[in-house]
């Protein structure tokens, strides 16, 4: 898939286009206003990755021209800017989400995997997983068709494993995506222990939970094909 | 007290004292007018008397064959006499003097005058009686009471109408300037029209003054958002080279774990720069106060996201909302970072298998104030830090790593926004319990 970035900042642009081509999109950066305009003259893009504070034209203004052009690449707002109503004016202005910088890379695949599935709908709705399937869009875990109960932040700290599968999660970055909207109150990184603790018993009943693994001192991967 | 309401006392007060001042001194004055009036009476009827006898004789008053000549009116008033005396010194006195008249004694105000006329001597006696001067002197109080309390009563409502007309320019002042301003972006800075010049001077200097504060506060929003802008953008360049230093499998274990060590130190750079910016923030008013927070709504809401946590630390907590309270003009997010705030440290300072507490209610009277409390069964703070709790970086001894000290902070900032207060109790080894208490309704 196709992304193009729009960064001013050289060295952040730099990372981000680094991951995402390591995730296999075909990046295209973008440092201002016009280039941006160039480049979506060129050719089509699945994802646009719009910082709002460009040195040349105001975020919102491209945005809007975006969408009078009537491109069909999926945007994603990432701005320094958190206040409330720009986040709403960009998604009311057509925009698929918002991310407030810093956001962790991985987060940024998950809602980008999320844009995905919700715009052009999977092949496979379930995603396969050790001996286990995991529904993301109703949000269910499923072994042999068999429906296994999680709690919403068990399912959630699995899915994003599962989505970022092969590569290791810390505990930082699963607790951010799991309490990221809530107010910074230092997270605790136990209670992410005590959910893969939980995830693993309750997975564990059905079959093995080996691709689940605790990469020590750094974390957890879900290790799958 | 009001400036208008001083001056009205004082305004006040002054008519009574001079009001008092003249009952004292008026019955003296009065009596003393009465009796200079009664006796330049006697005195012009002395000379209409004589002017009589020098043109008619005295015979038009003394009988050919009598010695003397009295006349008193009908109620026994007034009463001339005149009578021929033998020569001696002159008489021209007005004194006070018993007289009977036939069966009983009055006392007359007389004047006694002698003169000569024809070879003889004559004594001339004019009388008005006590009685009926005392009539006049009480005449003469009565209207002068009743002419000062007309003036009194005037004069204290033309101060009071001027002085109103005189103050109304401090008063708009007042209330465009300061009342209910709690913010620069709800300033007025329209002038006020008054001809009074110290006014005039107090409302320029005012409006200086409210521009300085309000550029002021333009600058701290623009630093803000600079803030925001220049410390973050850097901080998520890093942070995107560190995740994307970890999905390299090149990398030895050892400097995989720096770099979940460097992690963790970018974030928590990041989560004080953002806790920073709210505090920030929220001083700089940038927040809309426009919900209506229902207080068992928001329990209920942070209880539930605290469910896990409760569950994973095996708390339990208690929620007693009754009755519910509404608050208006609240920022409902803030409200609920207040809440959690206070309830995640509950959670965390408390002690395995412990409880937390959630309870609404109104105080018991006279206080009468709604109040929410978040109560532990935790560790508790010793005394000693409770009166520098909420000020930033305050971490307590039992503060894990992931704690920065802002939370509190943050609690109080919100609060204040709010106008709320905050109150803390604690017993070490008990636990703690924060108490909001709302506004009076």
């Amino acid at each position: 898939m196709t992304v193009l970035l729009i960064e001013d900042e050289r060295a952040l642009a730099k990372e981000l286009a680094f991951f995402l081509h390591q995730h296999g999109f075909a990046c295209t950066v973008a440092r201002n206003g016009q280039d941006a305009s160039q480049a979506t003259a060129d050719m089509p893009f699945d994802f646009i990755l719009l910082d709002l504070g460009l040195p040349d034209t105001d975020g919102l203004a491209l945005l809007a021209e975006f969408k009078e052009n009537g491109l069909a690449a999926a945007i994603i707002i990432l701005t320094a800017r958190g206040a409330v109503e720009d986040r709403i004016r960009g998604l009311e202005m057509g925009a698929d989400d918002y991310l407030a910088k810093p956001f962790s890379l991985p987060e940024l695949l998950a809602r980008m995997h999320a844009i995905t599935r919700r715009r052009f709908g999977l092949s496979k709705p379930l995603v396969p997983m050790g001996e286990f399937e995991l529904d993301v869009q109703s949000r269910r875990v499923l072994h042999q068709g068999e429906l296994i109960t999680l709690s919403l932040k068990e399912f959630d700290v699995l899915a994003y494993l599962v989505l970022n599968r092969n590569r290791v999660l810390t505990r930082l970055q699963l607790s951010e995506h799991i309490w990221g909207n809530l107010p910074d109150t230092g997270f605790d990184s136990n209670y992410i222990d005590a959910h893969i603790k939980n995830l693993r018993k309750k997975l564990g009943r059905f079959a093995s939970t080996d691709w689940l693994e605790t990469v020590r001192g750094l974390g957890y991967r879900a290790t799958l094909k | 007290m009001r400036l208008s309401t001083k001056f009205s006392l004082f305004n006040a007060l002054s008519r009574v004292a001079i009001v008092l001042l003249l009952v004292g001194v008026l019955p003296g004055t009065m009596s003393r007018l009465a009796l200079l009036t009664t006796d330049q009476r006697l005195a012009q009827t002395k000379d209409k008397v004589l002017r009589l006898v020098y043109r008619q004789g005295v015979s038009a008053f003394i009988e050919r064959g009598q010695k003397s000549y009295g006349s008193y009116n009908l109620l026994k008033e007034e009463f001339i006499s005149l009578e021929e005396i033998p020569p001696g010194p002159n008489i021209n006195v007005i004194e006070d003097s018993k007289r009977a008249v036939e069966d009983e004694i009055v006392t007359y105000r007389v004047l006694s005058y002698s003169f000569a006329q024809q070879g003889r001597h004559y004594l001339l006696e004019i009388g008005r009686s006590v009685g009926s001067i005392g009539e006049t002197e009480r005449n003469f109080r009565r209207y002068a009471f009743f002419i000062l309390v007309v003036a009194v009563g005037l004069t204290t409502l033309a101060d009071l109408a001027f002085f109103r007309y005189l103050v109304e320019p401090l008063r708009t002042i007042i209330r465009r300037r300061l009342r209910d301003v709690r913010h620069p972006a709800a300033f007025n800075f329209d002038p006020i029209g008054t001809s009074t010049d110290d006014f005039r001077y107090l409302d320029q200097s005012l409006r200086e003054m409210m521009t300085t504060v309000r550029l002021s506060f333009e600058k701290e929003r623009k630093f803000i958002a600079d803030a925001s802008h220049e410390l973050l953008t850097p901080l998520a360049t890093l942070q995107y080279r560190l995740d994307n230093m970890l999905g390299d499998e090149a990398l030895s274990e050892e400097n995989q774990l720096r770099v979940v060590e460097s992690q963790r130190t970018v974030y928590r750079l990041r989560a004080i720069i953002k806790s920073l910016l709210l505090i920030s923030k929220i001083e700089n008013d940038q927040f809309e106060r426009t919900d209506t927070v229902s207080v068992a709504a928001l329990v209920a809401e942070v209880a539930d996201e605290a469910q896990e946590r409760l569950a994973v630390l095996e708390l339990r907590l208690d929620q007693q909302v009754e009755p519910d309270y509404q608050l208006n003009g609240a920022n409902r997010g803030l409200l609920f970072t207040l809440l959690f705030n206070l309830v995640n440290n509950a959670l965390k300072y408390n002690r395995p298998g412990g409880d937390v507490l959630v309870r609404g209610g109104y105080r018991p009277a006279p206080d009468g104030r709604y109040e929410l409390e978040v109560r532990d069964t935790g560790l508790g703070i010793a005394s000693e830090r409770l009166a520098t709790l909420f000020r930033r970086f305050n971490k307590g001894a039992a503060a894990d790593a992931d704690s920065y000290g802002l939370g509190l902070s943050i609690v109080k900032t919100i609060a204040e926004l709010h106008r709320l207060e905050v109150e803390v109790n604690s017993i070490e080894g008990l636990g703690t319990s924060f108490r909001v208490v709302f506004p009076p309704a």
